[in-house]
């Protein structure tokens, strides 16, 4: 039985996947072997081995910089992107929870900018990044010290992905069961305690599928934003690496745009799905101080207040 | 003074040529200590009825008075056990409790908060669910939570909007003996509404029937006092002489009334 569950795994989890990869691979080899040009020898688009033998020199040593032949590893190109992302997707769910909050809670607040979210939300990042380079424009005006590029890489990625959680959001606050809300209302429960004890634990499952989406668009808007800006980062990168015809280095950053972003997607579908258990901290709490009471039933002043609470109630009920 | 008092109450939805009256110069007064049970099939109101008393809902005419004095609002004097449970499932049994405990009562200190919930959930007879969640729970069990959190409020009044309807026959018939015994040590006030004639006969004091209008709204009908003797169970109640003729005059008048206001409806 169990033997056959170990099979089970490594089929689904190793020998399946192995097979698609090598798909792949095949359907890339052909491809460079259907761009075969006699005249200069080599492929227009680069076999697997002619890919990594360009670009090895960049995974040697991804993170760190290169001093004789003066180019960063690919890591550091990571890393600078993924820090752009950060600040930009940062601001995004900063901003889009409460927005979020109002757009599921109040009818007027969604009639007046549901319109305007709608028609916002499928605008591509390309429009974007030249709208916001207007706004850091403005905002170099008054401070030269700033970097523009990164100012409206962070700004184009806080404008493209900050729907998904604003939406996800509404449609959680517009989920919560009516129960929960005459819970609230029978117990006279303040506003702050209605939305810190209910509204949000109620949302909060939906908020993070909106955290999810937010983060995989960030990521896609982060490349186009770099090739667009054109100085830093991943996306840079691969637009400097195609600009020079060095093609190897091109596919090699793609696959692994492909793979951090993947990497990403799991993180937040991990903390998605653990989300309820930021929920259940304060049961940890409780069950710790069952724990120490139970241990400590002696010494603690609980067991000698327990009978009198009792003993109260029951003679306020015979009364 | 009746504890609790409904006067002239009315309640409808909808506007215009679209407007359905549901509840219709209803009086009603439920004193101290006492368990009265309206009764009623699907459709005349039940629900509005206790969202009214409760003050989820405020009537369209009339008044809802507590200990004389005008109750709008919602407040946990008035403790509801609502049908589908309304458990929060994100917390453990011991805090859907504490969660209500703490609102309600907190002068109390920590240690005595969590004392307080346990004494009632060990009431329901749910020890050994202490620190689960409501999905880890059977709908009998799920029901029972939501009756300690309600009893732990210690509400003046324990309103329950059919409490027992979504549960299975035998576990309907536990609950309902539970709560029987569980009142008869504590005497709090109740107003159960239910529409199980047999439920109704053997919890409470006073059978009231709510009769549908004819489109009008529905009325309340003539209390029906229950005189059996209290400890009570399944098996007295059922055995006892009086019961069958109680019950088949409920019935009777139930179904007459629904019969008349479906003439009525259908003639018109």
């Amino acid at each position: 039985m169990n033997s056959i569950k170990l099979k089970k795994m490594f089929v689904d989890n190793v020998a399946l996947p192995s097979i698609g990869i090598a798909f792949c691979m095949l359907f890339w080899c052909f491809l460079s072997w259907a761009t075969w040009d006699e005249s200069t020898s080599s492929s227009d688009f680069p076999s697997p081995i002619t890919t990594w033998s360009d670009s090895a020199k960049y995974f040697a040593s991804p993170f760190s910089h290169n001093d004789d032949e003066g180019f960063d590893g690919i890591g550091l190109e990571i890393w600078r992107s993924l820090k752009l992302v950060g600040m930009g997707y940062g601001m995004a769910i900063l901003a889009a929870v409460p927005i979020g909050f109002l757009l599921g809670g109040s009818y007027r607040f969604a009639r007046m900018f549901d319109p305007i979210f709608q028609i916002l939300r499928p605008i591509s990042p390309l429009a974007w990044f030249p709208l916001a380079g207007l706004i850091v424009i403005a905002i170099r005006r008054h401070n030269k010290e700033i970097d523009a590029t990164q100012l409206q890489c962070i700004f184009t990625i806080a404008m493209c992905s900050i729907w998904p959680t604003i939406l996800n959001t509404a449609v959680g606050v517009r989920a919560i069961p009516q129960d929960y809300l005459n819970v609230a209302k029978v117990l006279r429960l303040s506003s702050f305690k209605l939305f810190s004890r209910i509204l949000l634990p109620a949302t909060i499952p939906y908020m993070f599928t909106g955290f999810r989406l937010s983060l995989g668009i960030a990521w896609l808007v982060i490349v186009a934003a770099e090739m667009l800006s054109g100085k830093s980062g991943i996306g840079a990168f691969v637009n400097n690496q195609y600009q020079s015809g060095t093609y190897g280095p091109m596919i090699a950053a793609v696959i692994v745009i492909g793979l951090v972003g993947f990497v990403l997607d799991r993180l937040m579908n991990g903390i998605e799905r653990n989300a309820t258990l930021i929920l259940s901290c304060p049961s940890l709490v409780i069950r710790l101080f069952q724990k120490m009471r139970s241990q400590s039933s002696n010494a603690f002043s609980t067991n000698e207040s327990v009978p009198t609470l009792i003993r109260k109630e029951s003679c306020d009920a015979s009364a | 003074m009746p504890l609790l008092e409904l006067r002239n109450v009315s309640k409808g939805y909808g506007k215009g040529s679209l407007r359905t009256e549901v509840l219709k110069d209803l009086n009603l007064s439920i004193d101290e200590g006492e368990f009265v049970a309206i009764v009623g099939y699907s459709g005349t109101g039940k629900t509005t009825l206790i969202s009214a008393l409760a003050g989820l809902k405020s009537p369209d005419s009339g008044q809802v008075l507590m200990q004389g004095e005008s109750a709008k609002q919602p407040g946990p004097d008035r403790g509801v056990v609502f049908q589908n449970y309304s458990l929060l499932p994100w917390l453990t049994v011991l805090e859907n409790i504490l969660f209500a405990v703490q609102h309600v009562l907190p002068n109390l200190s920590y240690p005595e908060q969590i004392a307080h919930c346990e004494k009632y959930i060990a009431m329901v007879k749910l020890s050994t669910a202490t620190n689960k969640r409501p999905s880890e729970l059977s709908g009998g069990m799920r029901q029972r939570v939501s009756l300690a959190r309600t009893l732990a409020t210690q509400p003046k009044v324990l309103l329950m909007d059919e409490p027992l309807s979504a549960l299975d026959a035998l576990t309907r018939g536990t609950l309902q003996n539970e709560i029987v015994s569980i009142w008869e040590r504590d005497r709090r006030t109740v107003v159960l509404i239910t529409n199980d004639v047999d439920e109704a006969i053997l919890m409470a004091d006073r059978v009231i029937p709510l009769l549908p209008g004819n489109g009008q709204g529905s009325t309340l009908g003539k209390p029906f006092v229950v005189e059996f003797d209290r400890p009570r169970t399944r098996e007295s109640v059922t055995h006892h002489p009086a019961y069958k003729p109680l019950k088949k005059a409920i019935i009777q008048l139930l179904l007459s009334a629904r019969r008349e206001s479906q003439e009525l409806v259908a003639v018109s």
